[in-house]
């Protein structure tokens, strides 16, 4: 059993990983304001400012919490557990850096907006699944629901392919020459940049793709979570 | 936005880029990367000014962003396979974009640098579409490479801008 001072490391560290994960969740709420919406465009430098905020704050904490990691009192297997846990919290930053970056391509398509309910659906149950592993942290009877989030990302990826079938003899486009880099691609208004909805069905894809991974991480912090209070 | 701060972001971001470039061709997720990692991170909050959050502020947080989410990858990596076909346009790309921001001031004429790393965006789609059918996930893990890039040509072209 340990002894009441490394009960308390314990439960300092524990709480340490609460407060990223609600930094997490806040991050995650500013970046749902950006996905697939006009008026994200129509003034970008006040979100990404927002967005900046809340990321520092996150990346902040997360280097506080890893450098007092080593001095607290924990087992060997807490140690491993424990380094396991700050490199998925690690992950899981760039899985939500990376799912936002959809922003920079997607805005008024008439055909991803189309999938906009399913999207904010998804995202949504992403910032639930977050706060639920907050919640399951602190009374461990309650079991985050990973199949509701795997449902919501599956119902999204089944909508998106039937508005853009699988073609394999598609050919992408993506051109920085002469007219098309001026004209369709990047449009340069007022050091606004705002892209080309062309290029919209390849960062839906990146977007599904990052959104699997995310859930895989999410499911392996929740194990490693689990294991360390064992 | 101090130059030196800028010079500062700039040299840490190519560190990181190489990182990465580096550990997506080697599947080699090492300390080094995680270095870049957060001296880039502490590079970024010292030069963007989240007060005075201005149009440079905005282009440089995004190329961050784009930074981070080119990491992002290296956790699922690509098959061997496609690892070595992907060695030399993205190590092509590192080196353009590199002479790119070696060569970034006013009067530099830097957008044909900009233009090759298109030759290189297109050895990748090349690449994926060959993985369609034997390495599907790889593929998929390829759109998600691509799109980073192109909003990374994107941002580097409006740096100059």
């Amino acid at each position: 059993m340990a002894k009441p001072k490394e009960k308390a490391e314990q439960n300092d560290f524990i709480q340490q990983v609460i407060e990223i994960l609600e930094l997490l969740a806040n991050l995650n709420a500013e970046l749902e304001k950006t996905y697939l919406e006009s008026v994200y465009y129509e003034d970008q430098q006040h979100f990404e400012q927002l967005i900046a905020k809340h990321r520092y704050a996150l990346l902040a904490r997360k280097r506080e919490v890893r450098s007092d990691f080593s001095t607290h009192l924990l087992t060997d297997k807490q140690l491993a557990y424990g380094h396991s846990i700050l490199n998925e919290l690690d992950q899981l930053v760039l899985d939500f850096i990376s799912l936002s970056t959809i922003r920079y391509r997607v805005a008024e398509d008439s055909e991803s907006l189309v999938l906009k309910g399913k999207f904010d659906l998804f995202v949504s149950t992403l910032h639930q699944f977050i706060l639920a592993i907050v919640a399951h942290i602190e009374c461990p009877h309650k079991i985050p629901n990973i199949k509701l989030l795997q449902r919501q990302l599956n119902t999204l990826e089944e909508a998106f392919f039937k508005i853009y079938p699988l073609d394999e003899d598609e050919e992408m486009t993506f051109s920085l020459d002469s007219d098309a880099f001026d004209k369709d691609l990047l449009l340069i208004d007022d050091d606004v940049v705002t892209i080309n909805h062309d290029e919209s069905l390849d960062a839906l894809q990146a977007f599904i793709y990052t959104a699997h991974l995310t859930c895989s991480d999410l499911q392996q912090l929740l194990a490693s979570l689990d294991h360390w209070s064992k | 936005m101090s130059a030196v701060l800028k010079d500062r972001y700039f040299e840490s971001y190519l560190t990181y880029l190489t990182a990465i470039v580096h550990s997506l061709i080697t599947h080699k997720n090492n300390e080094l990367l995680g270095k870049a990692a957060r001296d880039f991170e502490e590079a970024m909050s010292e030069t963007i000014d989240i007060k005075h959050f201005s149009n440079d502020d905005l282009l440089l947080e995004s190329l961050g962003q784009l930074t981070f989410s080119l990491h992002q990858l290296v956790k699922s990596g690509f098959q061997a396979e496609v690892r070595g076909m992907l060695h030399h346009p993205m190590e092509d790309i590192l080196n353009h974009v590199l002479h790119y921001l070696q060569s970034l001031d006013d009067v530099a004429q830097n957008d044909p640098m900009l233009f090759i790393i298109e030759n290189e965006i297109d050895a990748i789609e090349e690449l994926r579409e060959e993985c369609m059918t034997e390495y599907p996930r790889d593929a998929h893990a390829l759109t998600v490479l691509l799109s980073h890039l192109k909003d990374m040509a994107m941002c580097l072209h409006a740096i100059n801008h």
